[in-house]
């Protein structure tokens, strides 16, 4: 690995897509031990990729509970 | 909403979840466009009070389904992520959502305090994206539709959204 003029370091694609590295995301990078560790800094669309519950909620569910919370919001 | 491109959405809380790993059962609800969706937005609006709708409804079902435990203890992990976004903005209720609200009082529409709250902090936005048929049901009437602040405001449902 070369380092260039203005310190730029380049990694490989296999570095960056092992860490979760995408064009237009963002990193956070930090010293450790003399080593520089660079870690993908979660997003929402970094959100929306990860691992999901495998139940749908549905949209009845959801007005029920709208319609159970207003109704407790407006008791006290 | 067909040929309209989307610059900015104000999103109800059913479209919250999935930023929290829950999907939803919603007609045409499909995780891969969903993510085409908000990556085509600029700003994504979300309300305040749906984050407190969004723990609660998590809560709820952390209590019949042990597999919710989990969301439920990452909650607020990925509700910082929510926050430190650039795309995505929350809402407090202040004085112009306030005016809006007064209004929808005082025109008598028929909704839950929750809608209150969404519909008139997402005035402000122009484009509310719900599935909450009450909400949806104020299409319906003219006095929505001719009401100068309210007017401005569109309402869809997931399925009317078309992308691309």
């Amino acid at each position: 690995m070369v380092i260039g003029k203005k310190g730029e370091i380049y990694t490989t694609a296999e570095l960056r897509e092992g860490a979760g590295l995408v064009p237009g995301g963002r990193a956070e990078a930090e010293l450790v031990e003399g080593k520089i560790v660079i870690k993908a800094k979660p997003t929402a669309m970094s959100l929306l990729r990860q691992r999901r519950i495998g139940k749908k909620v549905n949209v009845k569910e959801l007005e029920e509970l709208r319609r159970e919370l207003g109704e407790e919001l407006e008791r006290n | 909403m067909r040929g309209i491109k989307l610059g900015e959405a104000f999103l109800d809380t059913t479209f919250m979840l999935p930023f929290f790993h829950i999907d939803v059962d919603v007609e045409g609800f499909d995780l891969g466009l969903f993510e085409s969706f908000i990556s085509g937005l600029e700003r994504v609006h979300f309300s305040e009070i749906s984050v407190v709708e969004a723990k609660a409804k998590i809560m709820k079902l952390s209590e019949r389904n042990a597999e919710y435990r989990q969301v439920q203890e990452t909650f607020g992990e990925n509700l910082e992520v929510l926050r430190n976004d650039e795309k995505i903005r929350f809402h407090a209720h202040d004085g112009v959502a306030d005016r809006v609200l007064n209004s929808l009082l005082v025109k008598g529409f028929k909704l839950d305090v929750v809608d209150l709250f969404i519909v008139s902090q997402a005035a402000g936005v122009g484009f509310l994206l719900t599935e909450d048929r009450k909400i949806l049901r104020l299409r319906d009437e003219a006095r929505f539709r001719d009401d100068a602040v309210l007017g401005g405001l569109r309402l869809a449902r997931w399925s009317e959204v078309q992308l691309g």
